[in-house]
């Protein structure tokens, strides 16, 4: 199949062809027709109609979801809940420096150092690696990034090794040495999204 | 220092339940803790139920539908400094939530190769063929019933064996996104989303090949 055949397949699918211009836009017409028609045959589906205690449930959960993410600095749930003061913040504080600290240098210590990089990043905000063995870095960068505390998914697509993680913002101290670490670059919109290939035999 | 809250403050401030305002949403981003609890009840009670039905509609399952606009809502404030109010709220949020669902899809699906699946070079030569025939007839108003139940059927296969291609496919029909728009949603280059569109189109081919045959064949 050719580029322009893609190009008008696309267009079918999108609803912007003009009708049956080619096959392959007909092709996609025909298929954007019977997906319209089945998507709007689910939406019956989610009427999203829940009791008020349900969707008190859901808050819960979300505003759960939220202080595990470290959105919200202060537990402010419940009911008339008392914040901490000034003293019992900064022991927190201190403790948990500590914590970080310990989990930091263990995350050093028991994880083996990368080979070294060639790290070259697109205009489109994916850094690409490659490494002797892309399954076994993308395994080590997951086990790193979630060590550090960072929501991070591997994928493999069309027999490339990735990984796509949300960065707190502002980034942690761990966060900064781990990206140091593997030569990567703070992303700017805090989404850091590698891919990993073969290193070329010499 | 920060004295007590009353769950009533929870719900008071510049965010009226069911109203998302664009410079609070920016606000609340810069504020943090408090803001953003406030922020996400309001985005919880004014989009739940509208994103929820598209997570549903494209994961087929009602607790993964709500956790996947949950952690859509999680990125979103992960993300919200990136956002400048340069469009809509809603639109900036189901691309978060569908770029949520991929991740899930991605992990669910199998991804097997299109070798593994034993791509027939002359099938694709036959849809192509039968693509090329004239339009359908009046006949295919009497068939559409077969015609649905046997699409609906190959594309529920689709869904199941090969998740993040579908979804991808389901999108680009419903809102008529261009290969820009896809490589967004991806966050890939035009040219990578270029071949990843390809594939998509391929993988349809195999999985819809019975239903295609019925389409083309009613000409």
């Amino acid at each position: 199949m050719t580029d322009s055949s893609e190009d008008n397949w696309l267009a079918g699918l999108a609803g912007r062809a003009s009708i049956d211009a080619t096959p392959a836009s007909r092709e996609g017409r025909l298929l954007r027709q019977a997906l319209v028609t089945q998507l709007s045959a689910r939406t019956d589906m989610g009427t999203a109609d829940d009791p008020p205690a349900d969707r008190e449930q859901r808050l819960a959960v979300l505003l759960e979801k939220a202080r595990a993410a470290g959105l919200l600095t202060a537990d402010t749930s419940g009911s008339a809940v008392r914040l901490p003061t000034g003293r019992r913040m900064r022991w927190r504080a201190a403790a948990a420096a500590t914590i970080v600290a310990l989990a930091v240098a263990i995350t050093w210590l028991v994880t083996p150092a990368p080979e070294s990089l060639p790290v070259r990043t697109a205009d489109d905000g994916i850094v690409r690696l490659q490494a002797d063995d892309p399954l076994a870095l993308k395994q080590q960068l997951l086990q790193s990034l979630r060590a550090a505390g960072v929501v991070a998914t591997g994928y493999e697509s069309f027999g490339r090794h990735g990984v796509d993680a949300e960065l707190p913002s502002p980034l942690t101290a761990d966060v900064r040495a781990l990206l140091r670490r593997y030569g990567l670059r703070a992303p700017p919109d805090g989404v850091l999204r590698v891919e990993i290939e073969q290193r070329p035999k010499p | 220092m920060f004295g007590t809250l009353a769950p009533a403050a929870l719900h008071c401030g510049r965010w009226p339940r069911s109203t998302v305002d664009k410079q609070a949403f920016i606000q609340a981003c810069r504020e943090g803790g408090a803001a953003i609890e406030r922020a996400l009840r309001v985005l919880d009670a004014s989009y739940f139920d509208q994103l929820y039905r598209e997570g549903l509609r494209t994961l087929r399952d009602a607790d993964a539908a709500r956790d996947a606009v949950q952690d859509a809502f999680i990125r979103v404030w992960q993300r919200c400094a990136t956002y400048q109010g340069q469009s809509e709220l809603l639109p900036w949020i189901r691309a978060i939530l569908r770029n949520t669902m991929l991740d899930r899809l991605r992990r669910a699906g199998r991804e097997l190769s299109l070798e593994d699946e034993a791509v027939s070079a002359e099938a694709e030569r036959r849809l192509d063929d039968l693509a090329g025939q004239a339009n359908p007839g009046p006949q295919q108003a009497l068939r559409a019933r077969q015609h649905a139940d046997c699409f609906q059927r190959c594309w529920e296969r689709f869904e199941r064996e090969a998740p993040a291609h579908a979804a991808v496919i389901a999108w680009i029909a419903q809102d008529g996104l261009s290969n820009e728009e896809v490589a967004e949603l991806l966050g890939r280059t035009p040219g990578a989303t270029r071949e990843y569109i390809s594939q998509c189109r391929k993988r349809a081919r195999i999985y819809l090949a019975e239903w295609y045959e019925l389409e083309f064949s009613d000409a």
